[in-house]
């Protein structure tokens, strides 16, 4: 059990002097396994993303990578959990100027030294990275030239240079056209399935995408985590519940089991 | 446009700009009030045949000129690495090294000496003055950094401590003595003639410091460019990273107000122009790019505001803000239109 990517265990999260925003008593997350962080808006899927990033202490409780402690007593420096983790974030990027391989060039700075140049390995990793992503053709274009599907693939290319193990995505089909919506649960599906990451945690909106692509689902809302296979929660209907929890009017939605959407009561569902 | 910045390299780019450095200095040594011949202003240099030069002629080149224009090398290059810095670490296209109110504060230390009587009859009063008045802004800008860390916060202080500085100057202004007054005002106008000091040697070694510095820290800067979080995830300490180049961008802002007044304009404008002119946006390349052409234009500024012919020098100050503001705007609109720019995120 220690050996696994993401380990979370007794977990409470809050903001400076709030309350308890989610609770989580034991959370692994498995190698191999693309996993789908989902749940209402407020429910606290990006607050649990960006705890195991190491942005965000926890009032109480542990996380682990690969068995090292993210915070507290002995806790990974930066660096080392640089080269074990990497994001893909919802803040706008658009500096002026800054080419897509420099971009990609940017996920290898856990691993230079702070005087050195880029050497064979850099450049390797980067050029990699790109293949992976399939962006190696924009390789000398600048960032804000890019459409936004192009550049969530530029980001995921600059977090796989960091070669992780463990990919962490923010909304990252939250701004695209559905076909590219569908492509990048693909792409993110494939790099578990052939190994390039041991596992990807990916916080989505997209619960008809989660469910087709995901291994596994983390449901993140009324102050806990639900863990289970897609079918699993479909099924038992946890997955609609933690959605319509506090909804439960004569107007609310229900779950078509089969489209994984949302649709209006009279229309039935399954 | 596209087709020239993809086949001229980054490197043969800094080296063009080298050059229109070295040429532009050498007009600034050449060109004056009083007209030299060419061979006199190397004989007075320590080159070639030293019989024909004048005492005055080796006064002027020696101490009038070449201190000239090195102040203005250093001074312009300074700023324009103080205001790529600012902009780095605030990702804001309009960020300059007046953001922190680090020049308001220089300027209310030099309104207290000259308007209050403290120190009008200290010939070099203005120096020190200004010194701690920029000391004291950064400090407490340090302070608010260390302690809320948030870029976006750290930038409404500055703006707030610049507005009160200014205040207390404007109230300074409203009851000073005359003389006073008139010499805050020439203060203000901003000069690279300086008295007699260290001005000259100081401005250009904290210059190029400051550039190779940030040059071998570029990758770790090059971080910040997509924001606090990305930067930490990638390893590196980005409240720490921030405040460093805080500190340093503040010092070098305060250090060059002092001797030159308050001409931090050119610091907004220069790294546009070297971003531009490179097409790159990594700080190995962007760093000794914003230095030259911060000192060259810096040189060149100086040239129009004392062109031979014009009897009166034209305040520094506004000569860099009349040739500076359209270069700006052009530079950001342009990027704008060819999704190349700042992507100002207004």
């Amino acid at each position: 059990m220690t050996d696994a990517p993401v380990l979370i265990r007794d977990l409470r999260l809050s903001y400076p002097g709030g309350p308890t925003v989610l609770a989580a008593d034991v959370l692994p997350i498995g190698s191999g396994v693309l996993t789908s962080l989902v749940g209402p808006n407020g429910g606290g899927k990006t607050t649990l993303l960006r705890c195991m990033a190491g942005f965000l202490p926890p009032t109480k409780g542990s996380v682990e990578l690969a068995g090292l402690p993210v915070y507290g007593r002995g806790a990974l420096s930066r660096r080392r959990r640089a080269r074990m983790l990497s994001v893909v974030l919802t803040d706008r990027v658009t500096p002026a100027y800054l080419r897509v391989e420099d971009l990609v060039a940017l996920g290898r700075i856990p691993y230079r030294s702070v005087i050195g140049t880029a050497d064979a390995q850099d450049q390797y990793a980067v050029r990699h990275a790109m293949e992976q992503t399939g962006v190696t053709h924009l390789a000398q274009r600048t960032v804000g030239r890019l459409s936004d599907g192009e550049r969530q693939r530029v980001m995921i290319a600059r977090a796989l240079a960091q070669e992780p193990q463990i990919l962490l995505l923010d909304e990252p089909a939250a701004h695209l056209d559905p076909p590219h919506q569908t492509a990048l649960f693909q792409l993110l599906h494939r790099l578990v399935s052939e190994g390039i990451v041991t596992s990807a945690v990916v916080a989505t909106h997209h619960v008809h995408l989660a469910l087709h692509f995901s291994h596994e689902l983390v449901l993140v809302g009324g102050g806990t985590v639900r863990t289970g296979t897609p079918h699993h929660l479909l099924e038992s209907g946890d997955l609609e519940h933690a959605f319509l929890h506090g909804l439960d009017g004569e107007d609310a939605p229900v779950l078509d089991r089969n489209r994984g959407w949302f649709v209006p009561k009279d229309e039935g569902g399954s | 446009m596209r087709d020239s910045l993809v086949h001229t390299s980054p490197g043969a780019r800094i080296l063009a700009a080298v050059g229109a450095l070295m040429l532009t200095a050498v007009l600034a040594i050449v060109l004056g009030s009083v007209s030299i011949r060419f061979r006199e202003i190397l004989a007075a240099l320590g080159v070639g045949p030293q019989q024909e030069v004048s005492v005055a002629a080796v006064h002027i080149v020696r101490l009038v000129r070449l201190p000239r224009v090195a102040t203005a090398a250093g001074a312009g290059a300074a700023l324009s690495l103080a205001g790529l810095t600012m902009q780095t670490v605030f990702r804001n296209a309009l960020a300059g090294p007046g953001v922190l109110g680090v020049s308001a504060g220089a300027g209310l230390g030099v309104a207290v000496v000259l308007l209050t009587g403290v120190g009008v009859s200290v010939s070099m009063a203005t120096v020190p003055a200004a010194m701690v008045g920029a000391a004291l802004v950064l400090v407490a800008a340090i302070a608010v950094n260390r302690a809320v860390g948030h870029p976006v916060l750290l930038l409404v202080m500055g703006l707030l401590f610049g507005y009160a500085a200014n205040a207390v100057t404007t109230l300074l202004l409203a009851s000073a003595p005359g003389q006073g007054l008139e010499r805050y005002i020439v203060w203000s106008f901003g000069s690279f003639a300086l008295p007699p000091g260290p001005g000259p040697i100081l401005l250009p070694t904290a210059a190029v410091l400051t550039a190779v510095g940030l040059a071998v820290a570029g990758p770790r800067v090059d971080a910040l460019l997509l924001g606090s979080h990305y930067a930490e995830s990638s390893g590196i300490h980005a409240r720490r990273t921030q405040g460093i180049l805080i500190a340093v961008a503040g010092g070098l802002t305060g250090l060059v107000t002092a001797y030159t007044g308050p001409i931090s304009f050119l610091g907004v404008a220069v790294p546009h122009i070297a971003r531009g002119w490179l097409g790159r946006s990594q700080h190995r390349l962007l760093v000794p790019a914003t230095a030259i052409i911060g000192g060259w234009l810096a040189i060149a500024a100086d040239l129009v505001a004392r062109l031979p012919g014009n009897e009166r020098v034209l305040p520094l100050n506004a000569v860099m803000a009349l040739v500076g503001v359209p270069v700006v705007l052009f530079i950001l609109l342009r990027g704008r239109r060819s999704g190349d720019g700042e992507g100002l995120g207004l």
